[in-house]
């Protein structure tokens, strides 16, 4: 549940993948409450944005698998499965009785795929974590923020995507191991280790140098100017990175400034870097008097690399997204029709989208169940009374 | 429309027992070989990944040097480069065509991040290549993918978070947006989509449906970790915005000040929220209307800081952590890189090991994303040295050792 697990379950469904995602009517996903409320709809819990632009092209079911009925069934679907992917605390698949070993004597080339906080093994295998307790131990943090102030958790929140990511390239590779061989497998995937994958950087940065990174804003290692800068309108910025002398010379043009070109205080790279702060007065001079798209198209036509710094309204409706189909228009229950991502990777053979909404609560219980397993319908009412399964919940996530 | 697929009742297949004692050298993807021509990181990264789960990769660069010498990826060489193989090679060249031909018939799997000005240019490699490339994954790195009005943009790290939407959103409200943590971070995201689809389309490759030429986007890549803000603002009307260390609805969830640094402190639910003020000592602190639900807390922090600020600043980070976690609270110390380098969690897992080197004192670095029980992680040899793999891999294409001491004299190789 909630967005590490689920978002390597939906980079895998997007690849083509038969994702059923296992709820329990005792236990919704957390994040249907989400932003959600807001559609007018009743069922509150089908109305977070967040839950459904995460789990498109996947099937509904609930499942108790605290129950003994619900606890067997899931049995016979591991049965039929590939992959098992769950992102609980260390213990929790072992109480079902779910945990690799025993799902491997069902189904010996199963490949079992868990993700947790900080992985299965090691002192901290029980700790609780959610995406920022990753990205504060992985020193992504520690590394986002203005130069000597405190730091800063990323707005995007990235603990949990990335490591998402990284779980389903496991998953996949794991799937193409038991292609070749027949063998299945256990992977083991720690947020923290996954996002700290993403600072490498800033690790090696410090052991050749001995200095800790620190938070450098948007400044770069070696290039200058690099950052963003106030453009017109009401909190509008334009990402502006130079690469090399040349380029800095064509920006002095466009600013109409040779005196900056002519200074020695810019001269290099390793100059301007050192003298960086004193180029943000010139430079907003210029962008101040565009909109963030105008400045960047002007750079851009002088092959300066420049990019508007886009909130959602813009990305809405940005060109070249919708040139490429990234957002696309879905009608789901509940909410009516609104836009969402799309599959990232493009295949030229294949069309580029979304084949289903995100499923509602149990929504698919009936075909997994009924027509996949062959329960009766009466074994299914029976399953609905004692809320094995269903499509309400008993108790929905609070609201945020 | 959900239109169920047909399926056929699983039979389990029967596997002999592993040996304790076996232990498999085998990655995921050894058999396979990958070419690498990258100048930029996310196609090194894509390509290191690769080669960690055993795929044999092979980076082919320039005879003269780095194509990009300002980008960040020769710095970052000895890292993403390790474990792999590597040539040289100008792939552009007209004269190279007949070995470059030869290489991707050899290979399985092209990762590229061939310049978009280049492609459809008398230069392009690709060109006269159509039928070979037919059989090969190719997946195509791009700023901006290799379609669209922004395919042929200028592009860095910073300029391409700004336009995915990552930098608008952090930073404190009323200061300027950053890039959140390091130049690195924006480079692995879509090194990682592309490797994912990369080695989805290798495992689908018997499968018609399956296509086998990959279009990456960084753009996108970056816009697919993203919180679904575009989602959001059309359900609600809600724009996102900067709101510093601290998640819109939801309080506490922010960094608070340590006696010695800084600790992650988060509480999802109102009863992770009475835990915590159990366990600071003010259990009444929930009955205060303002504090009621998550939305109240995150619209009074100021106020609710005045009360939690305190207790952390008495306290080391380590012991906030731990305490907090003794509650069942998902806490976590804000680390900086020394202290990733020892932490207790990493070296019981073997997280972080020395990095092979060609020269100079030892460092560590991240071993494995994941660990996978069947599969190690296959990193055991240093960054190559520029060509120190040509006589072997274009030996073992049977090209002469007379024909490479002639492409070497033309520049070629």
């Amino acid at each position: 549940m909630w967005w590490a697990g689920p978002m390597a379950t939906t980079a895998l469904a997007d690849l083509g993948a038969e994702v059923i995602k296992v709820e329990a009517v005792q236990r919704l996903d957390g994040w249907r409450g989400a932003l959600a409320g807001h559609t007018g709809s009743q069922r509150t819990y089908e109305t977070s944005p967040v839950f459904n632009a995460l789990n498109r092209n996947k099937l509904g079911l609930t499942l108790n698998l605290n129950s003994r009925e619900g606890a067997t069934i899931f049995r016979r679907l591991v049965t039929m499965s590939d992959v098992v992917c769950e992102n609980y605390s260390a213990r929790v698949m072992g109480q079902f009785g779910l945990d690799y070993p025993s799902l491997r004597k069902l189904q010996p080339d199963i490949v079992m795929v868990s993700l947790s906080g900080f992985g299965r093994t090691g002192p901290c295998r029980d700790y609780v974590a959610f995406a920022a307790t990753a990205e504060a131990s992985s020193g992504i943090v520690a590394l986002t923020g203005y130069p000597g102030g405190p730091p800063l958790m990323s707005g995007t929140i990235l603990g949990d995507p990335v490591p998402g990511m990284f779980c389903a390239l496991a998953t996949a590779s794991a799937l193409e191991y038991r292609r070749r061989t027949g063998r299945g497998q256990w992977v083991d995937v720690s947020q923290v280790e996954a996002a700290t994958w993403g600072i490498t950087d800033a690790l090696l940065e410090y052991q050749l140098t001995g200095r800790l990174p620190g938070r450098r804003g948007n400044r770069h290692p070696s290039l200058a100017p690099h950052d963003v800068y106030r453009c017109k309108g009401d909190d509008e910025w334009v990402a502006i990175a130079i690469a090399t002398d040349e380029e800095w010379k064509r920006l002095c043009q466009v600013l109409a400034r040779a005196d900056l070109e002519a200074n020695s205080r810019y001269a290099s790279a390793r100059a301007r870097r050192r003298n960086e702060a004193a180029l943000r007065v010139p430079i907003e001079e210029w962008t101040r008097q565009h909109d963030k798209f105008e400045a960047a198209r002007i750079l851009q036509e002088v092959g300066i690399a420049a990019g508007a710094v886009q909130n959602p309204a813009d990305l809405l409706h940005d060109p070249h997204l919708e040139h490429r189909g990234y957002f696309q228009t879905l009608e789901r229950r509940e909410v009516g029709t609104h836009p969402y991502p799309a599959p990232v990777p493009s295949f030229a053979d294949v069309p580029r989208q979304i084949r289903l909404p995100a499923p509602c609560l149990g929504e698919h219980r009936q075909w997994v169940l009924g027509d996949l397993l062959g329960l009766s319908s009466e074994y299914l009412a029976d399953l609905e009374r004692e809320h094995t399964t269903g499509t309400s919940p008993l108790t929905a996530p609070p609201l945020r | 429309m959900f239109e169920p697929k047909t399926r056929e009742q699983k039979t389990p297949v029967q596997t002999e027992e592993r040996s304790p004692a076996f232990s498999p050298r085998e990655g995921a993807l050894s058999g396979l070989r990958v070419l690498e021509i990258s100048s930029e990181l996310p196609a090194a990264v894509c390509g290191r990944l690769l080669c960690g789960l055993g795929a044999e990769v092979i980076t082919l660069l320039p005879p003269g040097g780095w194509r990009r010498p300002c980008s960040t990826r020769p710095a970052l060489s000895p890292f993403v480069d390790a474990g792999k193989k590597c040539v040289t090679l100008d792939v552009m060249s007209p004269r190279a065509k007949p070995i470059w031909r030869r290489l991707l018939q050899s290979s399985d799997v092209l990762v590229e991040d061939v310049p978009m000005l280049v492609r459809g240019a008398s230069n392009d490699p690709f060109i006269g290549l159509e039928s070979v490339l037919e059989r090969v994954v190719w997946t195509s790195i791009t700023p901006f993918g290799l379609t669209g009005p922004y395919r042929l943009f200028h592009a860095t790290e910073l300029t391409i978070a700004a336009m995915a939407g990552w930098v608008f959103q952090t930073g404190e409200p009323g200061r300027k947006p950053l890039r959140p943590g390091t130049l690195f971070l924006q480079a692995c995201v879509p090194g990682v989509t592309a490797a994912l689809a990369t080695a989805s389309a290798v495992f689908g490759r018997a499968n018609a449906d399956m296509g086998r030429r990959i279009d990456i986007s960084c753009m996108e890549a970056l816009l697919g970790v993203n919180r679904f803000h575009e989602t959001t603002l059309s359900y609600t009307g809600m724009m996102a915005r900067r709101v510093g260390s601290k998640v819109i609805n939801t309080y506490p969830y922010t960094v608070y000040p340590c006696r010695d640094g800084y600790v992650g402190a988060l509480t999802l639910t109102d009863v992770q929220w009475e835990t915590l003020c159990q366990m600071i000592g003010l259990p009444e602190l929930p009955k205060d209307p303002r504090f009621k639900t998550n939305r109240d807390r995150f619209l009074h922090a100021d106020e609710l800081d005045g009360y939690l600020m305190p207790w952390f600043k008495d306290r080391t980070a380590q012991e906030c952590f731990e305490m907090g976690q003794g509650w069942r609270l998902p806490f976590a110390i804000v680390c900086d890189p020394q202290q990733i380098l020892s932490l207790p969690q990493h070296q019981a897992r073997g997280f972080l090991r020395p990095l092979p080197r060609q020269a100079g004192r030892p460092i560590v670095a991240p071993y494995a994303p994941f660990i996978m029980s069947a599969t190690p992680w296959v990193v055991s040899k240093p960054a190559p040295r520029r060509g120190q793999d040509n006589a072997r891999v274009y030996g073992s294409l049977g090209i002469a050792a007379q024909s490479l001491r002639e492409l070497r004299r033309e520049g070629v190789i």
